[in-house]
């Protein structure tokens, strides 16, 4: 969490040691994870079975948890010859802002909302045809 | 009695040992297996006669039960969309208000909540609903699992007995043999409220370490509050009360009939009534036929109807029937021991679907060869019941609650599990078993 906050991200790619891809942490995930899944589908239960403190003890909980045990492993990855509009298209459906680039098995790069937001904001841009 | 019996008889039974196996082993899904049994025996020609074709015969198993599958749809919108309002998780978090958290009265109350519930939603919406909040207050006020889910499952299973519309199998055999609302809750239901007391009080006295050892406190649950939970105020104002209307129109459709000479059955009630709220609250027909029905509930119905339709259809029950009898020489205090305490020791270990329907004939076939077999539909339901509390895979609704709580890491270990359930099946079906003896044949 210090990573993610220090680096203003909202996820973070799992390597190993040769630098493959392994999994995703992302801030969904995390947060996912201090909340018990019935309040995830039920919001109302949320708001009427709170007890004080119970949210800082799941986050207790998650402190000295693995990275593996809160990562995805399944996720999506693009490689550099993959357009915008694909990697779009990755984003809304599976709800994770964070893309790894892979060539060649190893990670090159990532793709997260920073780099849509401006893809869009160059996309809007006056006088498109002339570039 | 074995004269009878054809070579379509032993196909029947063949078929029905291959859906057991796979329904034990849970190496295909049940639906599949029931729904490829039924296909396999009406391609064999099992049900063919001279009148009509394999399948003509063999779907005459279903449009029988045509309001059987009916009612289960129906329920099942019906419940849907009322527990989108909230009202049954609110319910829940005022008992818990109610006994302060304190887990002794917090185990005898949501037991009791789930038995009502169960007895008029039926076990699996009931489950579905309960069983979340239970792992909220397990993980929340640390709890002990076991226990609570031990009192939920139980109630659920034995709830199933108590009224017609508690269980789909409760109610198969209500519709099949003809027996009225106020029949099966005068019979099962009131011995189920005395099995509850049983096994509340077993339950009790055997997690009585782990219960004193947990503390609430009451800050704890300050700030619970069961206005929170309720999600949908208009469905709440107007989809509860055309749930209670139906249990109602369900409860006295016999009394109706009398009155007013106006025929309701169950299927037409809630058919009627969810569909009605699918219009009112304008709910999309797709989702909810995609979201609300559990479809392989439905075909695996279906399935055994045409499956168990064979052992009836090639004189297989028949031959099941008289062999039970000959085994008890015709006594019926043997019979009501045999299927009290055998349907109650099966069902623990094996679906008690196919085992009720298929039971359910062989006493139709035991009545008309001219035994008085009454206090039996009471062992029947009661057993199938009771047997359903006694392992994690024993029924579907215990599937639900123990999967939920893997998914929350909590396990339960089968034999422990059974060590804990197997005693109160037996104690339970031998109470069944006496309070029938007394009241019937003594």
């Amino acid at each position: 969490m210090k990573e993610l906050v220090e680096h203003r991200v909202n996820g973070l790619v799992v390597i190993n040691g040769q630098k493959q891809v392994k999994g995703i942490v992302s801030l969904q995930d995390i947060a996912a994870a201090t909340i018990p899944r019935q309040f995830r589908h039920n919001i109302r239960m949320a708001a009427a079975m709170y007890r004080p403190g119970f949210f800082t003890e799941m986050c207790q909980q998650l402190k000295d948890k693995p990275v593996s045990s809160v990562m995805r492993r399944e996720f999506v990855t693009v490689s550099l010859d993959d357009n915008i509009m694909a990697v779009t298209a990755d984003f809304l459906k599976n709800d994770l802002y964070i893309v790894p680039v892979i060539e060649k098995k190893q990670l090159v790069g990532i793709v997260t909302r920073s780099e849509i937001k401006k893809a869009i904001v160059y996309g809007m841009r006056d006088n498109p045809t002339e570039s | 009695m074995l004269a009878e019996l054809t070579i379509f008889s032993f196909i029947s039974i063949a078929v029905l040992m291959v859906v057991y196996f796979f329904l034990i082993t849970e190496k295909l899904p049940k639906t599949l297996v029931a729904v490829l049994g039924g296909v396999t025996l009406i391609i064999m020609q099992v049900f063919r006669s001279t009148d009509a074709t394999s399948q003509d015969n063999a779907f005459h198993f279903i449009s029988h039960n045509l309001d059987i599958l009916g009612f289960v749809i129906g329920m099942m919108i019906l419940v849907g969309i009322v527990r989108e309002s909230g009202v049954f998780e609110a319910a829940a978090i005022a008992l818990v208000k109610l006994v302060k958290g304190q887990p002794t009265y917090l185990l005898v109350a949501l037991g009791y909540l789930t038995l009502f519930m169960t007895a008029f939603f039926s076990n699996i919406p009931t489950i579905l609903i309960l069983a979340p909040v239970v792992l909220v207050l397990i993980r929340e006020l640390k709890l002990p699992a076991l226990p609570f889910l031990f009192i939920i499952v139980t109630m659920a299973n034995i709830g199933g007995a108590m009224t017609p519309i508690s269980d789909p199998t409760t109610y198969y055999q209500a519709k099949t043999v003809g027996l009225s609302f106020g029949e099966v809750v005068q019979n099962s239901g009131l011995i189920v409220l005395i099995l509850s007391v049983i096994s509340t009080a077993y339950a009790l006295l055997v997690f009585r370490k782990d219960l004193r050892a947990t503390k609430v406190k009451a800050k704890d649950i300050a700030l619970f509050d069961p206005r929170k939970a309720i999600q949908d105020r208009y469905i709440l104002k107007i989809g509860l009360p055309i749930a209670i209307l139906s249990i109602v129109l369900m409860v006295l459709k016999e009394q109706i009939a009398h009155l007013t000479g106006v025929t309701l059955d169950n299927a037409t009630i809630t058919i009627g009534a969810s569909f009605a709220a699918i219009l009112i609250f304008h709910k999309e027909p797709r989702s909810i036929f995609r979201n609300l029905i559990d479809w392989e509930i439905i075909f695996f119905f279906i399935g055994l109807f045409v499956v168990v339709g064979a052992l009836e259809f090639t004189s297989v029950i028949t031959s099941l029937a008289e062999w039970l009898v000959s085994l008890t020489q015709g006594r019926i205090e043997w019979l009501l021991f045999l299927i009290a305490m055998g349907s109650g020791a099966l069902s623990t270990f094996i679906d008690n679907v196919p085992y009720n329907i298929t039971m359910v004939s062989a006493i139709q076939a035991m009545e008309r060869s001219g035994l008085w077999v009454y206090p039996l539909w009471w062992a029947l339901n009661l057993g199938t019941s009771i047997g359903g509390a006694g392992s994690p895979i024993a029924a579907a609704c215990n599937v639900i609650a123990f999967g939920q709580a893997e998914k929350e890491k909590i396990h339960v270990n089968f034999m422990k599990y059974l060590a804990v359930a197997f005693p109160l099946v037996m104690i339970n079906s031998l109470v069944t078993f006496a309070v029938l003896w007394l009241r019937y044949l003594r």
